[in-house]
């Protein structure tokens, strides 16, 4: 598992890999691991979950890790003792829907030599949390943050507005109020 | 150890090792520590240019001594070995070969041109008595062939049953040579023959004269997996001077080694316990293989 100064060693090594291979790359963190890079969270996270790649500005989805990122990354997890694909981009198909509006100018940059992290923001990861967790369901790990980033009853209500642009179904959006007022928003229903 | 110190250390010790297995086999080195245990000849000769590049000693007496005694040398083996070989091995063992053709007529592998190497006259036919030369002594007795490399790999371990393709492995002899050989072995009296079912009908050995072939051989002299042994030495000493600076990429160059030379590392039978970080990664190993190539040179004992 990473907690904070694990993730932060780990990708510090990475980041001199890359710089050894003379590589360099952008990507968008999102998730637990974002937390913890924002000091937002103490909850240890088994990886570093990438919603995109940032190429010439633009973000880019992506199916895999570049090759020599993959590789680097599995040779750090072998010299740090964690999971072969401690990062990955397993919400990357969170971009077919689009990422809250202005998520890019409120990202956070964290830098590892030529490795470069944009860490959702915390509104916004109280957007992909409340997306995350009316699936999930209140026992989640993704309810636990949520709650644990302590928003306020308009950022989860624009949380929701944003959610449902992602699931449209009816069903997803009872789930989703019932997470609203699970965490104090009572009219969640009509605010939606 | 700072990098240069531990690149020095690994290549003197790779160094140790090669002296003393050539002062076994007769080279004016000043010390033998291998008095107990068998050289194998042509994992020596491949990897000795190779080391040659750091002492030019060693190179012209190895020469010296493979021009007097090159009738003792096995080309398939040279052949077959070569073929596993780094490419930086085979280039520096090319040149060697080349060098030995001009001086004998021998039909050992490898492309180059020949070194400006002398014949320094000093070497000596080797005492095929000594326990280490078993394999010499085999040769002498059963010709250079795949029956003495057989012999030599059976002997120390009489009661235990080989397959054709763990003999082929250790010998370093094609498995078609080894299973004739295997053959007439048992046609002879010489190893009984029996069928394991369990693994699709394969046929195993076990020696069936022992006593009587070490009253003419003598007594078994332990084995050590020199050919892989002599692997790992070179990686080991490649990895020493070419790793990068940096020590994450460092570790992740020494992960790479450990992926490379897993089938050799399973052979010789020791493992690095690497911690986990950079700095753990990166000390863990060094110790590692400063102890493993003691241990190789017999300076101390067997690392874990």
């Amino acid at each position: 598992m990473l907690d904070a100064s694990r993730l932060e060693v780990a990708l510090s090594t990475l980041g001199r890999l890359l710089s050894e291979r003379g590589l360099c790359y952008e990507l968008v963190a999102v998730g637990g691991s974002g937390l913890l890079m924002l000091g937002l969270t103490v909850r240890p996270t088994r990886d570093l979950d990438i919603v995109a790649l940032v190429e010439k500005g633009q973000y880019v989805k992506l199916r895999n890790l570049p090759g020599p990122l993959l590789a680097a990354v599995r040779e750090v997890a072998q010299i740090e003792g964690l999971a072969p694909n401690w990062i990955n981009p397993g919400p990357a198909d969170l971009l077919d829907f689009g990422l809250p509006e202005g998520f890019a100018e409120r990202t956070e940059t964290k830098r590892y030599g030529p490795l470069v992290f944009h860490v959702a923001s915390r509104i916004d990861q109280v957007a992909l949390k409340v997306y995350a967790a009316a699936d999930a369901g209140p026992r989640s790990k993704h309810f636990q943050d949520l709650a644990n980033l302590s928003p306020s009853h308009s950022e989860l209500i624009k949380a929701g507005r944003w959610a449902v642009t992602h699931d449209t179904s009816d069903a997803f959006r009872a789930q989703l109020v019932g997470c609203l007022v699970a965490l104090g928003v009572e009219d969640a229903g009509d605010r939606l | 150890m700072p990098a240069t110190a531990f690149s020095a250390s690994v290549r003197d010790l790779a160094l140790e090792v090669a002296w003393s297995l050539w002062a076994e086999l007769g080279l004016s080195g000043w010390t033998r520590r291998h008095t107990d245990s068998a050289v194998d000849l042509e994992p020596l000769i491949i990897a000795t240019p190779r080391l040659g590049e750091w002492d030019v000693r060693l190179l012209e007496e190895a020469f010296d001594w493979c021009v007097l005694n090159s009738r003792f040398v096995s080309a398939v083996r040279l052949r077959n070995l070569l073929g596993a070989a780094d490419e930086p091995t085979r280039r520096s063992f090319g040149a060697f070969a080349a060098t030995v053709r001009a001086q004998k007529r021998v039909s050992w592998p490898g492309e180059g041109s020949p070194l400006s190497l002398r014949v320094t006259g000093r070497s000596e036919v080797p005492d095929l008595r000594r326990p280490a030369l078993q394999q010499l002594r085999l040769r002498a007795i059963l010709g250079v062939s795949a029956r003495a490399e057989i012999i030599r790999w059976m002997l120390p371990e009489p009661s235990r049953f080989f397959g054709v393709t763990d003999l082929a492995n250790r010998t370093a002899y094609g498995k078609d040579n080894i299973a004739d050989a295997l053959e007439m072995f048992s046609l002879a009296g010489i190893l009984t023959r029996t069928t394991m079912t369990t693994a699709g009908n394969q046929k195993l050995f076990r020696l069936d004269a022992g006593a009587e072939l070490v009253a003419i051989a003598g007594a078994a002299t332990p084995c050590p997996e020199w050919a892989a042994r002599f692997r790992l030495l070179l990686g080991l000493v490649a990895i020493a001077s070419d790793a990068p600076d940096d020590r994450a990429a460092r570790g992740a160059a020494v992960y790479a080694f450990l992926q490379e030379f897993r089938h050799d590392l399973a052979r010789v039978g020791t493992f690095p316990h690497l911690g986990q970080g950079v700095e753990a990664v990166n000390d863990d190993f060094d110790r590692w293989s400063t102890g493993a190539l003691r241990s190789w040179a017999g300076l101390d004992a067997t690392p874990r």
